[in-house]
């Protein structure tokens, strides 16, 4: 009689022991896209103590759970968009737990913004005008969208301004600034006057432009190279909204002359006469 | 007299304890350079990179671009297990990281861990200054394991846009296109 018992306290232990199967709930709302934010997703289910994550392709969100009789509701803790696309609903309960994929989609995409990066920055116009621009679109949510048919992506190799200065990609965004410098000068004019007070000649160079029309560059070093005497000096000077000038004491009974030049563009030599 | 030096006495043991709270050094996170980042550097997967762009990157940007994917992917799914958006944030821009800190609810303990077996990434485009690449990631294999050990391995395909960014490549917007279930041991 004992054994009896004691096989019996045996065989309901481990009958108490084995884990219940908890039946999957029936996901009662349930579409072909899970549009975000969702209102609210029902569950049919007779169980309680569910805890309910969808897994999107980046995190794991947990959802506000209410359980009610024999129903189950979920709702999103942030109501916000999500990264789209597939991903995964997951319930569980004491060990046990159900997946269903689903399909997310925003309801409200937010502000979707045209991307459009510029490469290389500077450009130098002697070297080209070419730039390349790489395109997409981005809405609030990281999600890339369609740019053109059925392509997300798109680039190609533009020609810029020849016009020297600072433009933006995108005028609302000044990281998306890119930068058209001037090149080197084309043509440099030399003019001289004599100023009789401090008895030397002023030689001054004005409006060095480059190929496109552009004024170059401020601080381009513009090199003036003149003889006296059957020995040759230089000067430097930096060159200043496009001109410099320079000046030269007379020697009386020697003929000076002058040209200059900025990098490989060289003016005319000039006779300084009084 | 004996007062006085036992004021003097509370005095001074103050004092010395309040200017050793003081100079006490305060816990400071280390800069990223100084850091071992284990995630990533355990992460390991198979990327092929086909380049379709017209600019190409060389040798040296690929291998950069193909070291910064690896972690990129290991920390993508450290985040999908433990939800540590903190533990990759070198690898998200500021964009990325925003939109993970809106939708975080609370770190928790895996439940479903993630493993990439294989990347068949599609260089798109490849920007002349080498700091903007758009690729197609396609055939992604997925493995998901569960918490009852059953599997479930899928393919997928992914656009991504990464920036350089800091030292690295970091994910700046992406599309989950699709995933389709190829392997489930519960079946």
């Amino acid at each position: 009689m004992v054994r009896v018992i004691l096989y019996c306290l045996l065989i309901s232990g481990a009958l108490s022991c084995q884990k219940q199967t908890i039946e999957k709930p029936v996901f009662i709302n349930q579409s072909d896209s899970l549009f975000v934010p969702f209102g609210e997703l029902i569950f049919q289910t007779d169980q309680a103590n569910w805890n309910a994550i969808l897994y999107t392709v980046f995190q794991p969100i947990e959802l506000n759970v209410y359980e009610g009789n024999d129903s189950l509701i979920l709702n999103l803790k942030n109501e916000t968009g999500l990264v789209e696309g597939p991903a995964k609903l997951i319930l569980s309960s004491e060990g046990q737990f159900f997946e269903y994929p689903v399909h997310i989609k925003n309801t409200d995409s937010g502000e979707i913004s045209s991307i459009d990066y510029r490469s290389s920055k500077t450009i130098h116009v002697d070297y080209g005008l070419s730039q390349q621009r790489i395109l997409h679109k981005i809405d609030e949510f990281r999600n890339i969208r369609l740019f053109k048919g059925d392509d997300y992506f798109y680039s190609d190799i533009i020609t810029v301004s020849s016009n020297a200065g600072i433009y933006r990609a995108d005028p609302n965004i000044s990281l998306s600034s890119y930068y058209v410098q001037p090149g080197q000068s084309v043509n440099i004019q030399l003019s001289y006057t004599f100023d009789r007070q401090k008895n030397s000649f002023v030689i001054t160079t004005v409006n060095n432009r480059d190929q496109y029309g552009n004024t170059i560059s401020d601080g381009t070093i513009i090199s003036f190279i003149y003889s006296i005497d059957n020995k040759i000096y230089r000067e430097e000077k930096a060159i200043l909204d496009g001109g410099a000038k320079t000046s030269i004491p007379d020697i009386p009974n020697e003929t000076i002359r002058i040209y200059a030049m900025i990098n490989n563009t060289f003016s005319k030599t000039i006779k300084l006469e009084k | 007299m004996l007062r006085i030096l036992f004021i003097l006495f509370i005095t001074l043991l103050t004092m010395f304890l309040y200017l050793r709270g003081r100079v006490q050094h305060k816990a400071v996170e280390l800069p990223v350079f100084l850091k071992v980042d284990h995630i990533a550097r355990n992460h390991k997967t198979e990327i092929d990179i086909k380049i379709l762009s017209d600019i190409k990157p060389d040798t040296i940007e690929l291998i950069r671009l193909r070291k910064d994917y690896s972690f990129l992917w290991g920390h993508l799914n450290n985040l999908y297990t433990t939800n540590d958006i903190k533990a990759g944030k070198e690898y998200y821009t500021e964009a990325v990281f925003r939109l993970l800190a809106k939708n975080y609810t609370e770190k928790r303990k895996g439940l479903i861990n993630r493993i990439d077996h294989k990347h068949e990434v599609n260089i798109i485009d490849w920007s002349v200054d080498g700091l903007v690449c758009t690729l197609i990631d396609s055939n992604l294999l997925f493995t998901y394991e569960y918490p009852d050990e059953s599997i479930k391995t899928t393919q997928a395909n992914i656009a991504l846009v990464l920036l350089f960014q800091g030292d690295h490549w970091r994910i700046d917007a992406m599309r989950f296109l699709d995933e389709k279930e190829i392997i489930n041991s519960k079946n």
